[in-house]
């Protein structure tokens, strides 16, 4: 969780970045701690992946400063790049090389990664049976477990993955997500995750940050977000008849409908009034069949915050 | 410095992976082994047949004799004599000529008719092979021809015959007993008196060869082969004598000024053939089919080690972008100019591999198949006295001149890597660039030799003409001194412009590349 009294495992401060006229990445700052597992969420093209590139050190920040570990990676690139770990885009290995000839070689540039803790890495991934297997015959979700072995091998201060459940199946998805809570609160690991689906992001970060147009437009925790949500929620209110509750609502209610189906109507209104709600419909003569509370406000606050209409999937 | 040795380590492992790496590797290590086989064969078929149209014994001399007489079939009545004995006996001769009025193809046929006769019946087959050396060759020939002329002019009526055809005549019959003196007695007095007398370039070779080879072997007991061997060594050694007189320089029917460096290498080139010729030393048979086979060899391994390395070189960072797994290396606590040092010298440490490994199989190949001591020393001049270099220590200095322009293919093919990120264009451009790279010599023959093809890459890639200008007289072929993709124009480049050339561009290949992996950023 976070704790404000801990040093930031990564700061990024005015990181700009720009192709050509392009501005991908404007000014974004933000600290990442340790023991919190951070969210970065944006639409497709927000820029997520620019920021991942240049803190793995793909590219170069126009402007800004990058802090790893509390080693600037311009002035000690080397000190600062060997507290960090991760996945950018899909895990690309040495194709023709096993599994475990690849992790020796990354070992190799890195300080005492000893042959136990590949064997270590190579069983928390769940690979041990396979790992002397040229990396071109795995899967996806195979491929997906040894770039996160690859990127865990030298127990790094800072972990980032880029879309790490792309490819996973279901089984693969929740071993990821216990192994990065894992790390992040026990091992005080200051995790960042990329994803463009909020569902995934709600199970697995502590905060959030949302980006768009590659400017950083929010950071907030679950819970806040949550709680913006919740503020106006939708509920589901199954009756016979939902033209006859409407029109109750309409007349006695301060509320608004936002969906009429054969048997259900969804309002949207405060939580601490729903009960009022009930009862003024009961008193309507309306019969209530069942009351069901919506979460699909929360993407509907990321909507509002990124701008709306854009492609979310 | 630590991390170059991991990211090196990483690389050579990479590397001896690559299946098209080993493959090569295959047909490097064929080629080395089968060529020398190859070359044996048709030494051998080519020894044979040679051997054949080159001895001349007692029956094969019978057999054309009978042959020429047959031609002679109804013509019979009006010969005479069989023979003809070569002291000035006027009579008979004229009788004969004049008795025959044979056309010019026939008195030939009855000349060499006569000849033949005459050798069969006073040559001493055992003790000089005829054409079995040098002055037997051309004893035979010799005597051939004066009596042929001889006999041409007894075909000359009374009437015409004037003073000059007395003089001629008293002329002709003096060389024939010189020919005669010198094949029937082996005496090589008489064949230098007949060369003086002569008096032209008639034969092969002029006058004061006749008298250096005199001088080496008085008996004319050399065989044909070595004795045509030391003679070309001997006008080679007048070539070089008159153009040091001469203060020019004779290249391609053309003559350049001598340069003061091309006069001390000739001077050099000089002492050096001066001490094979006293010493014995120089290219015999089987040195020269040695050196043959060893180049030959070399050349067609090296051809594979060439595209192997614009292969590795020209994919070693693209094909990592392709296929994305610089990754690792960029996320890895190394700084990229590390990965760009490292990438570069594995690929050298396999350049230099290969080219030991042909280097050495071709060596070995060639002392398997032609003979441990086919392969001749290399000689040069050092504080004015002619120096011995053993063939090994030669063929490793050789080896590393040899491999400057493989060099400077690999920075090449690394470069455009580095610079276009594409496989296929960096190794495509490389290899086109190894086969244009005989441009140099196409513009030099279509317009002569200009300033700007100076300053083309494949004018100063080979330099081994410069480090070994001797080559030549161990046997090595001058087409190959011009290495695989250079040219042998050592008139127009001196040494010092190449290696400056060669620095300059290596280092301007470096930077193109380091600027184009190292500051760039990675997509």
């Amino acid at each position: 969780m976070t704790n404000p009294e801990t040093k930031p495992a990564l700061q990024i401060q005015k990181v700009t970045k720009t192709f050509g006229k392009k501005t991908a990445v404007d000014q974004v700052s933000f600290d990442l701690f340790p023991g919190e597992v951070f969210g970065f969420l944006g639409p497709n093209g927000a820029g997520k992946t620019t920021i991942i590139k240049m803190v793995m050190g793909f590219f170069r920040p126009d402007e800004g400063t990058i802090i790893i570990n509390g080693y600037n990676r311009k002035t000690h690139y080397e000190a600062a790049m060997s507290s960090i770990g991760g996945i950018v885009e899909n895990p690309e290995m040495y194709n023709t090389l096993s599994a475990r000839l690849n992790l020796q070689m990354y070992a190799r540039l890195h300080q005492g990664v000893t042959k136990e803790r590949i064997d270590e890495v190579l069983e928390l991934v769940g690979l041990t049976e396979r790992a002397d297997e040229p990396v071109k015959k795995y899967s996806l979700g195979m491929k997906q477990r040894i770039g996160l072995a690859q990127a865990l091998l030298h127990r790094p201060r800072v972990l980032i993955l880029d879309e790490p459940t792309n490819g996973l199946d279901p089984a693969g998805i929740h071993l990821l997500r216990d192994i990065l809570k894992k790390l992040a609160h026990e091992d005080r690991v200051a995790v960042m995750v990329s994803s463009h689906l909020l569902s995934e992001m709600q199970l697995m970060c502590d905060r959030i940050g949302i980006i768009n147009h590659g400017k950083l437009l929010r950071i907030c925790t679950i819970d806040e977000l949550m709680h913006q949500a919740k503020s106006s929620s939708s509920y589901r209110i199954k009756t016979s008849d939902p033209k006859k509750a409407r029109d109750i609502l309409a007349e006695n209610f301060d509320s608004r409908i936002s969906n009429i189906n054969d048997d259900t109507l969804d309002i949207e209104i405060d939580e601490s009034r729903i009960n009022e709600c009930v009862r003024c419909l009961v008193a309507g003569g309306s019969d209530i069949l069942g009351v069901q509370k919506l979460e699909s406000s929360l993407e509907e606050a990321f909507l509002e915050i990124t701008g709306g209409g854009i492609d979310i999937e | 410095m630590s991390k170059i040795l991991a990211l090196y380590t990483n690389e050579m492992i990479k590397l001896s992976r690559k299946l098209s790496v080993w493959i090569l590797i295959a047909l490097m290590t064929t080629s080395c082994i089968l060529v020398p086989f190859l070359t044996k064969r048709m030494y051998q078929a080519n020894l044979s047949y040679s051997d054949e149209s080159e001895s001349l014994d007692k029956t094969q001399l019978t057999k054309i004799r009978d042959s020429l007489r047959e031609s002679f079939g109804d013509q019979n009545q009006y010969v005479q004599h069989d023979t003809i004995r070569f002291t000035i006996q006027n009579e008979i001769i004229e009788l004969f000529a004049t008795y025959l009025s044979l056309d010019e193809d026939d008195v030939y046929s009855y000349a060499s008719y006569i000849c033949m006769n005459t050798i069969l019946d006073n040559y001493n087959f055992d003790k000089y092979p005829l054409n079995g050396s040098l002055l037997a060759d051309h004893a035979y020939t010799l005597y051939m021809d004066e009596t042929s002329n001889l006999c041409f002019m007894n075909t000359i009526p009374f009437s015409e015959r004037d003073n000059a055809w007395y003089d001629e005549y008293i002329d002709t019959t003096e060389r024939l007993d010189l020919a005669n003196a010198a094949l029937f007695s082996h005496d090589m007095d008489a064949m230098i008196k007949l060369v003086a007398r002569k008096n032209e370039n008639n034969g092969t070779f002029s006058l004061s060869i006749w008298k250096d080879l005199a001088a080496i072997d008085p008996e004319g007991r050399l065989s044909i082969k070595e004795s045509r061997r030391l003679a070309e060594a001997l006008i080679q050694r007048e070539k070089y004598r008159k153009n040091l007189e001469m203060g020019v320089d004779s290249y391609n029917y053309s003559y350049i000024p001598l340069t003061s460096a091309r006069r001390a290498q000739i001077e050099d080139s000089l002492l050096i053939l001066d001490y094979q010729i006293t010493h014995d030393k120089l290219p015999n048979e089987t040195t020269e089919l040695g050196v043959a086979t060893k180049q030959v060899t070399h050349r067609a391994a090296r051809f594979f080690l060439v595209i192997m390395m614009i292969i590795i070189a020209g994919s070693s960072i693209s094909q990592e972008l392709a296929t994305g797994s610089i990754k690792s290396l960029i996320i890895a606590p190394v700084k990229r100019w590390k990965i760009f040092t490292a990438k570069l010298l594995s690929i050298f440490t396999w350049g230099l591999f290969g080219s030991i490994l042909i280097t050495f199989l071709s060596t070995l190949s060639t002392m398997i198949c032609i003979g441990s001591s086919s392969l001749p020393p290399y000689y040069y001049v050092s504080g004015g006295a002619v120096k011995v270099m053993p063939h090994l220590l030669f063929t490793l200095l050789y080896f590393l001149v040899d491999n400057i322009s493989l060099f400077i293919y690999i920075l090449t093919a690394f470069m455009i890597s580095c610079l276009t990120r594409n496989t296929g264009i960096s190794v495509g451009v490389s290899a086109g660039l190894l086969l244009g790279a005989s441009i140099s010599t196409t513009l030099n023959s279509m317009f002569g030799h200009q300033l700007w093809i100076d300053f083309l890459p494949f004018s100063n890639m080979d330099l081994l003409s410069n480090v070994f200008p001797h080559l030549g007289l161990i046997g090595y072929l001058d087409s190959d001194m011009a290495g695989l993709f250079g040219v042998a124009d050592y008139h127009a480049i001196p040494f010092s412009f190449s290696v400056t050339y060669l620095i300059v561009l290596s280092l301007i290949l470096l930077l193109i590349a380091y600027d184009g992996f190292v500051r760039r950023d990675i997509q």
